[in-house]
């Protein structure tokens, strides 16, 4: 029989930008992130934003042409989940989050948008936001508080 | 991208049998779209009924999807998890489709 350890609050994972990695990088957080036994709604919400901003920096950060690493640490604290992201690729333009903007959709079906939609979900899904550009790093930090009201 | 097809005459659903509509396989899920729902019914259903996770990529693909159907054609999906169902009213895109909860009840829907 397995002997029990002291449950670590914090998860730590490193991998290469790339769709599939960022795939399986998000299966091993949510592996993880179950035994800080939150709610289904947290963990969806989690999943999505993380989902968002690792795909985010493997299309834009280091793009098709820049390979590199991505360093996700994820701490449970008391009252919340708190996320640190940090990728050695191109800066966000201007240094700075890109605005809430909400999909327009008031316009024929053909004028639709096919994107867009992520850092809508990461603005209104994730609190205390935060970008910094560190000494040739992007560093992404927020956190879901656990008495969220479902969404 | 594994996506199955079932015609009743009235309505064509069109099942995907993965997990994910994610970056990875958002391309391959247009494309296949595409060659599914290329003729047959007017009415035709997506049935994400297995699909326990759609990040953005995957929800610009089934708005791609929607609208490569043309004028003539509109694009309904059922059975949406509780993940899915929270990226559409999020984005208020389920303002856009027009949403069943279930294969089997959107076949009812479209029984001529």
């Amino acid at each position: 029989m397995p002997i029990e350890v002291p449950q670590s609050p914090e998860i730590r994972l490193l991998f290469p930008s790339g769709e599939m990695s960022v795939r399986i990088a998000l299966g091993s957080l949510m592996d993880g992130v179950v035994r800080f036994d939150l709610s289904d709604d947290l963990m969806s919400t989690i999943e999505l934003v993380l989902g968002e901003v690792l795909n985010n920096i493997v299309e834009h950060a280091y793009g098709p042409d820049l390979s590199g690493m991505i360093e996700l640490l994820c701490e449970n604290k008391e009252e919340e989940i708190h996320f640190r992201i940090t990728d050695d690729g191109r800066p966000l333009p201007g240094l700075v989050l890109p605005p809430k903007r909400e999909p327009e959709l008031d316009c024929e079906i053909d004028d639709l948008p096919e994107g867009g939609f992520g850092w809508f979900m990461v603005h209104s899904l994730a609190q205390e936001l935060c970008y910094k550009r560190l000494s040739d790093q992007n560093v992404l930090s927020f956190c879901f508080p656990k008495g969220s009201v479902e969404i | 991208m594994d996506l199955s097809c079932t015609d009743t005459g009235d309505v064509l659903i069109v099942t995907v049998n993965e997990t994910r509509i994610d970056a990875v396989v958002a391309i391959q899920f247009k494309d296949k779209m595409r060659e599914v729902t290329n003729d047959g019914s007017p009415h035709v259903v997506l049935d994400l009924s297995q699909v326990g996770f759609v990040d953005s990529s995957g929800l610009g693909a089934i708005v791609a999807s929607m609208k490569q159907l043309g004028s003539t054609k509109r694009l309904d999906l059922a059975g949406l998890t509780p993940t899915v169902d929270k990226v559409f009213r999020l984005t208020r895109m389920d303002s856009i489709f027009t949403i069943h909860d279930s294969a089997e009840q959107a076949k009812a829907v479209y029984a001529a």
